[in-house]
């Protein structure tokens, strides 16, 4: 186990954004979170990185508490996180923006070049090490924000919607290269809409709807449940699913 | 496990470029100075390198780190006003006044970064003018220190343990290395964590606290060091001009000249300060000199109207558009 929250509360004025949500993370498992818009996904990612501090409940990571701890130093225990809208460091380039990531774990900037470029090579990077960040492209700027935060040494990732407008071809690679970060030793927890791709992914899944955990388990299980499929998938998608050989 | 991260001179000359030319650059601009004998002219180059070391300290928090501070002013002001202050009522020299000035400046500065840290963009450039209003108007009140808007002549005492001299000359060599330092400094902090820190604080902070970066305590370290070498010009002015008042050195248009010449010159990089102080400063006072006489206030509209054409042709600054341009041309298409 390497995280276990219990009871995350979080209030954003007189809205109920996570409500006494618990679950449980496993050593190098891919846990998938899923669920309507507003159910709250990116908001527990918050509270799980120090941006947010939620109201009620704690967050155990690996036997410490990161509640209220600053995201800086979340990110020094090792949880590193990308984000939903990518923020590249635009005016600096690809190795530089991975290098600011390795100087998480060292001050010598040769050193954590040299991490940066392992780290560019691993997600496919290597190549564009010089170009700005402000020119790459949506597929490539989310390769370097998972190539930034494995620069951290993280042991676990939270990866927000890594494939949010790739094309299948993209969101094929992105797959791959979730599995090929997991083999690496890491743990994942991911929130996705493409349900084709998280279904394949994920060792287990949660659901979220208006901030409150409505299922969690297999992915078959979690996509035949009937509060999900009423809250967030929809009878089309069922449909969908038979109809498959 | 000799590797200890610590930069090594030696190195940076052998293996850096940027370096060895600004080294070289150094120099020629010392010897240079041994040439030029038209007290006008002197005057000119040492104002021209006052302000390329108030824009370089300026830009380590303004330009590397986003932090558009419009205050510098403030910490100009204290500079000048702690060594003069300790000089004329204490007989202390200003060489050490000048420290004490900087490092108050610093703690202040510092202070500064710390209740206004949370202040994004055009919020924290907003706070820094209060800030230098509320220095601004403390000079002018406390006159028993400060004598108000009368301001404070400091008694000419020749002798390098004054800091003060007969021949420009001096003024120009100390200007030089002064700047020079600070210039160093600059090129040292890009090439360090805390360069890669300033800069990804500028470009995204989210990002950067998501990475490790203490995005709040970064903020105070660059505005410190910042407010630091700022006072330290601040007080080569005042032992140059030998007269300091609020409405100088204390001033919002001291800090709006100092952003002005870094961002013509080119933020956020080591030789933007100076490229823009060599531009805009001889052209300030030539300017005034040779129109100043006729139509009042003349001198100021060309004055504005060229900075207008220079911000609108290179929004990026002088340095900046020019290494694109260099970038262009060795590769062929536009990389960093």
């Amino acid at each position: 186990m390497i995280v276990e929250a219990k009871h995350i509360t979080k209030r954003f004025g007189g809205l109920l954004a996570l409500d006494r949500v618990s679950f449980e993370i496993r050593s190098n498992e891919i846990l998938g979170l899923i669920g309507p818009n507003g159910a709250g996904k990116t908001t527990l990612f918050n509270t799980m990185t120090g941006f947010l501090v939620p109201e009620e409940g704690s967050i155990q990571f690996q036997g410490h508490e990161v509640r209220g701890v600053k995201p800086s130093d979340v990110c020094r225990m090792g949880i590193a996180r990308t984000f939903q809208l990518v923020k590249p460091f635009g005016k600096m380039t690809v190795l530089q923006n991975a290098t600011v990531g390795a100087l998480c774990r060292t001050n010598n900037t040769r050193k954590a070049r040299e991490a940066a470029l392992e780290e560019l090579q691993f997600v496919g990077l290597y190549d564009k090490r010089n170009v700005l960040a402000s020119a790459l492209t949506i597929s490539q700027r989310k390769r370097l924000e998972i190539a930034r935060a494995l620069c951290t040494r993280p042991k676990l990732i939270l990866l927000d919607e890594a494939m949010g407008g790739l094309n299948p071809i993209e969101v094929r690679e992105m797959l791959h290269l979730i599995e090929k970060v997991r083999g690496a030793g890491n743990t994942l927890f991911i929130i996705e809409h493409i349900m084709a791709a998280i279904m394949s992914i994920c060792d287990r899944i949660i659901v979220l709807n208006h901030g409150v955990k409505i299922a969690e388990g297999m992915p078959k299980e979690v996509g035949s449940d009937p509060q999900v499929i009423k809250a967030y998938l929809g009878r089309e998608y069922v449909v969908a699913q038979n109809r498959k050989p | 496990m000799k590797d200890s991260g610590k930069i090594k001179w030696i190195d940076l000359i052998r293996r850096d470029t940027e370096f060895s030319f600004s080294l070289l650059g150094i120099l020629v601009l010392a010897v240079a100075i041994g040439f030029v004998r038209n007290p006008f002219h002197l005057d000119i180059l040492i104002m021209i390198l006052l302000w390329g070391m108030l824009a370089s300290s300026w830009n380590i928090a303004g330009g590397y780190a986003g932090m558009f501070s419009l205050g510098h002013g403030a910490f100009i002001g204290i500079g000048a006003y702690m060594s003069s202050m300790l000089f004329i009522h204490f007989k202390l020299s200003p060489w050490l006044g000048m420290i004490i000035g900087a490092v108050a400046a610093g703690i202040v500065a510092t202070l500064l970064g710390y209740i206004c840290g949370r202040l994004k963009g055009h919020y924290f450039a907003l706070a820094t003018i209060a800030f230098v209003e509320l220095a601004n108007i403390s000079g002018v009140q406390l006159k028993e220190l400060t004598r108000g808007s009368e301001g404070l002549t400091i008694p000419f005492r020749p002798g390098w343990a004054n800091f003060m001299f007969q021949d420009k000359i001096t003024y120009a060599y100390i200007g030089l290395a002064f700047m020079a330092g600070i210039y160093f400094l600059s090129l040292i902090v890009e090439r360090s964590k805390l360069g890669y820190y300033l800069v990804a604080l500028r470009e995204d902070e989210d990002a950067a606290k998501s990475l490790g970066v203490d995005t709040s305590r970064i903020k105070m370290v660059a505005i410190g060091i910042s407010g630091f070498f700022a006072a330290i010009g601040g007080t080569f002015y005042a032992q140059y001009i030998l007269f300091i008042e609020p409405d100088t050195v204390l001033s919002f248009a001291f800090s709006v000249q100092v952003a002005l010449v870094t961002i013509i010159g080119g933020m956020g990089t080591a030789l933007g300060p100076i490229v823009g102080s060599f531009l805009l400063t001889p052209l300030s006072m030539l300017l005034r000199a040779y129109l100043g006489g006729g139509l009042s206030g003349l001198h100021i509209v060309i004055y504005g109207m060229l900075l207008i054409i220079v911000v609108l042709f290179l929004p990026e600054g002088i340095v900046n558009t020019m290494k694109a341009h260099l970038k262009k041309d060795i590769t062929g298409k536009e990389i960093g």
